[in-house]
């Protein structure tokens, strides 16, 4: 009987322990001031704040000066003369054609899909479908400025001659873009892989065959006069024959000059320049045809560095982005870009736990007119797992969110269930069938716990860990503690 | 058994009427969208100082209404945005006339220029929640299909995805009928009456299979 007495005590003070710690936290002093040494919760965007970044289509302005009839003057004149001699200055936006609803739109796609490759956690994407300004908020991380960086840009690839700048291949032979490693004995060399269209593939080949190197010839060229030399020294014949065709060859260009410039143009290494937005990527020449539409390009050098394979990666993952959604029908410029905080603050925050609180009292007294003692000592335990809970999510880091919000609440309602069971129901098999019953909830914490998108992993985690805790929770304390009581009447 | 099928009858025309409804005032009048996706103008003050977040609430409300977004820029604490449905030259001067006077400053209102929000689709809001949700159910009616072995038909399928389907209508319904703006705080609704409504399923799938038991128990006893 003592030992029981004893039991019970030592569980519920372990469990006014957890909860203190769990609602208050553990305060120590660090320099002169009182600090909680309990993990803090970490709040996603929605709770927290996010950055604000808008884009707006680029303006290209001319100015022209018109005379009173509305002819054009060509020659410069200052704002005193334009005024005295009667005539009016205009500014036209060269890229007005551009700015369509189609196009905003097209831009917010592509925008939404590179936000998607980059794997953005928590976004917003909002359109001015009057001036085309693009609105994100996004979530603050060390990704963010990545992503930044590349939201506003065009993503035009082209892929040009080196001599004549003739367009070759753009954006619209590919058909996807990704990163891939290699290893050499230098190193990791990171590659940025294009996979072009049926189209694009025909389309490259020709390039590829038209553009192969030179060097290769050269080298082929050479040994097979090495090997003719070789075989010069051990069979005469041979030489003799060579001879003969240099002889020829040489009347032959004694003869026609045209045909020399045109072989020396052959010979001559013709080379293509990859573009991204008009910067130069690469200049090169193929070794031999790529004919399965697949190219690799060498980002960055090779290295053994961790933090250059990263940075090469984090480039490779920036222009794989860019190339691979599209490009932007029109230049769009960064026009701001701030942290702002969420407008739900901290009060609101309060209210919404004193709501919570004030249902689960309600909830608990419930249960203690109900069940009397046991009800008492199930409340005690609740409360118990509420603390653990909220410990426990903030140990494993779970982000919260809105969503997570209604996670937490939801596992506290499965909980409350849960212990009604045990409460008044001995038979195992009900409770077994209680889990049976919300399988599917099992089901979508598990697989919202594996989505990227941060408001619903945050929903997923807290349901994850709710869940496992009701399990254990009360299997481990909560039921011992009723089952002590229950002996006693 | 008549008795609770007539009951469900009931519910399920209840529920129709109410979806019904819903549709016809979300065609005619469209959704309440709160401030935040409904869009609107926005002024940013850099007032230079730190800042009490309540005394720009209280101001902007005054000014603005009720219906007023405060928002703390970057975290040096001394630059508010405000965010309402319109915000006019003259209320903006208002503003920063009463911000001055509050804490000593001399703002002009002219440094402070609009910034138009737009609006938010309903769709941008929903749609990263749409593929999740799908897996979530293909996973949920694999295990439906192996657990209810016995039971699994086309109709217990067809049951469950017209549960899930039906809570959502019957909550953007509830949303468009009574007018309850429609912003942050929905998306955590769609998560949880997702839940409520696969569970619902099982529960009732659960509570067959156990009726069932029974009387084949009692049978056998008999």
């Amino acid at each position: 009987m003592k030992g029981k007495v004893i039991k019970i005590i030592t569980i519920l003070c372990a469990t006014i322990l957890i909860s203190m710690v769990g609602f208050f936290g553990i305060y120590t002093q660090k320099q002169n001031r009182m600090e909680n040494v309990v993990k803090g919760y970490d709040f996603a965007m929605n709770l927290n704040g996010a950055r604000v970044i808008s884009i707006k289509p680029t303006k290209d302005i001319e100015t022209t000066i018109k005379d009173a009839e509305g002819n054009v003057i060509e020659e410069e004149l200052t704002d005193e003369q334009i005024q005295e001699k009667g005539y009016k200055k205009e500014e036209v936006d060269k890229n007005v054609q551009y700015l369509t609803i189609d196009n905003f739109n097209k831009v917010k796609e592509i925008v939404s899909k590179r936000l998607e490759r980059m794997k953005a956690e928590d976004y917003e994407i909002k359109l001015d479908e009057q001036t085309g300004e693009i609105t994100v908020e996004l979530e603050e991380n060390a990704n963010t400025d990545t992503i930044i960086s590349n939201i506003s840009k065009v993503g035009k690839f082209e892929m040009v001659d080196s001599e004549t700048q003739e367009v070759l291949l753009d954006n619209s032979y590919i058909k996807e873009t990704n990163v891939a490693y290699g290893g050499d004995e230098t190193g990791t060399i990171v590659c940025l892989g294009l996979i072009f269209t049926d189209e694009g593939k025909a389309k490259l080949e020709e390039i590829t065959n038209t553009y192969k190197k030179v060097e290769d010839t050269e080298d082929e060229e050479t040994t097979d006069e090495n090997t003719t030399d070789e075989n010069t020294t051990d069979e005469n014949t041979t030489d003799e024959n060579t001879t003969e065709e240099n002889a020829t060859e040489e009347n032959a260009t004694e003869e026609n000059t045209t045909d020399e410039e045109t072989e020396d143009e052959e010979t001559k290494q013709k080379e293509v320049i990859m573009k991204l937005d008009g910067e130069e990527m690469i200049t090169t020449s193929f070794d031999k045809p790529i004919s399965n539409g697949k190219m690799q390009l060498t980002v960055g050098q090779s290295s053994t560095d961790a933090n250059q394979i990263n940075e090469n990666a984090k480039n490779a993952s920036g222009m794989a982005t860019l190339i691979g959604d599209g490009e932007f029908p029109m230049e769009y410029e960064v026009s701001g870009n701030e942290y702002i905080f969420s407008e739900i603050t901290n009060q609101q925050l309060q209210y919404l736990v004193y709501a919570v609180a004030g249902i689960i009292v309600i909830a608990l007294i419930y249960l203690i007119i109900k069940y009397k003692l046991r009800g008492v000592i199930a409340s005690c335990s609740f409360i118990g797992y509420t603390a653990l809970l909220l410990l426990l999510i903030r140990y494993t880091n779970v982000m919260i969110s809105l969503e997570g919000i209604a996670g937490i609440i939801l596992a506290l309602a499965i909980s409350y269930l849960f212990l009604n069971k045990l409460l008044c129901c001995k038979d195992k098999k009900e409770h077994i069938t209680f889990f049976l019953k919300i399988v599917p909830i099992c089901i979508s914490a598990i697989t919202f716990c594996f989505i990227e998108w941060a408001p619903i992993a945050s929903f997923g985690m807290v349901m994850f860990w709710g869940i496992i805790l009701t399990v254990a929770y009360h299997y481990a304390v909560t039921k011992p503690l009723i089952n002590i009581i229950e002996n006693k009447e | 058994m008549e008795k609770s099928k007539r009951k469900s009858m009931i519910g399920l025309a209840i529920t129709v009427i109410i979806i019904l409804a819903g549709v016809i005032i979300a065609i005619t009048k469209g959704f309440n969208f709160d401030l935040r996706y409904e869009g609107g103008k926005r002024i940013e003050i850099d007032l230079g100082k730190t800042f009490e977040i309540k005394d720009i609430q209280n101001i902007s409300e005054e000014v603005l209404g009720k219906e007023v977004i405060v928002q703390t820029v970057e975290v040096y604490n001394q630059t508010v945005s405000i965010f309402a449905k319109d915000i006019t030259e003259e209320q903006r001067e208002t503003i920063i006339t009463k911000i001055n006077e509050k804490y000593g400053l001399e703002l002009k209102a002219e440094d402070s220029g609009f910034i138009i929000v737009p609006h938010t689709r309903l769709r941008d809001i929903l749609k990263p929640y749409a593929m999740p949700l799908v897996i979530a159910t293909i996973i949920i009616l694999i295990y439906i299909g192996i657990r209810y072995v016995k039971k699994t038909s086309i109709e217990i399928i067809f049951e469950t995805i017209l549960a899930i389907i039906l809570g959502q209508a019957l909550l953007f319904s509830i949303i468009a009928i009574t007018r309850i703006p429609v912003g942050r705080a929905i998306l955590p609704m769609v998560l949880v009456v997702y839940v409520l409504s696969t569970t619902f399923c099982t529960t009732r799938l659960e509570d067959y299979l156990a009726k069932e038991k029974a009387e084949e128990e009692k049978v056998e006893e008999k």
